[in-house]
């Protein structure tokens, strides 16, 4: 056998067993829904107290999410679609452009629950969204004409099975969610509180 | 923590509605070389293979 035939079988075989050991922990890590948080943080629950009895009742301003924006990372106006979950196969919808809200949470709000958005680590979504500070704020446009403005609280990674943020019940807040980690394994949470709400047009 | 910044009036209950959060992964540039890696080495060696099975059939 000619000798560039046997060093064209061994660097194939090689090149074979390195791409394969590296293909493998993404697939393992996408097809398994595992991923690699040990120290896993819980996400944050409100304190629990009663409502005084003679609390008035106030009208609740919420509105369908049409874009969001983090000026101090420099992501402004990303769409915000409808974001829905497939039981059956345990997928969600995600666009390379657009965030997702996930429509099974409330509608940015200013009375209660969990404003879930999730969207990509792609420039053009939320690629940049892990250089955010805790005390920036976040903006989201609505379709009624409202803009509701969120202060970071807090950032928790946990792993993709970890669906404690969809039992939130308590004050509005906004959860941002983008992926992290080597293989993109670990999922990134951006907990903001809600700040105010006002009519921009 | 959490609580003293939201303070106000909440019960905490509810039921999950997904089993799994969205794969929220990008580019993954690191899949991209592998596959890329992988690919190239299968057709190193079809080419060298199919090269030896011709060399070894022209000797026999």
């Amino acid at each position: 056998m000619k000798r560039s035939v046997k060093i064209g079988l061994i660097a194939g075989t090689l090149m074979c067993l390195v791409g394969a050991v590296g293909i493998a922990p993404t697939l393992y890590f996408k097809l398994t829904n595992r991923g690699t948080v040990s120290a896993q943080q819980a996400f944050p629950t409100p304190k629990v107290t009663k409502t005084p009895a003679s609390t008035p009742a106030k009208p609740v301003i919420s509105g369908h999410p049409n874009s969001i924006s983090f000026p101090s990372v420099d992501i402004n106006n990303v769409p915000v679609v409808n974001g829905y979950y497939n039981a059956k196969t345990e997928t969600w919808n995600l666009g390379l452009s657009t965030a997702q809200w996930g429509v099974m949470t409330p509608e940015p709000n200013d009375n209660s629950g969990n404003t879930y958005i999730y969207g990509h680590y792609r420039p053009a979504v939320f690629a940049y969204l892990h250089h955010i500070a805790i005390g920036a704020q976040a903006y989201i446009t609505t379709d009624n004409g409202y803009t509701f403005t969120y202060t970071l609280e807090q950032e928790i990674t946990v792993n993709p099975s970890d669906t404690d943020l969809f039992n939130y019940q308590g004050p509005p807040i906004l959860t941002v969610q983008t992926c992290t980690g080597t293989w993109f394994q670990n999922r990134q949470l951006f907990i903001f509180k809600f700040d105010s709400v006002t009519k921009t047009s | 923590m959490y609580g003293s910044v939201l303070g106000a009036s909440t019960t905490v209950t509810g039921a999950t509605t997904a089993a799994v959060l969205p794969d929220t992964g990008g580019y993954r540039p690191l899949f991209i070389v592998a596959l890329s890696v992988a690919v190239f080495g299968v057709i190193t060696l079809t080419i060298s293979g199919v090269s030896a099975f011709k060399q070894a059939r022209s000797k026999a």
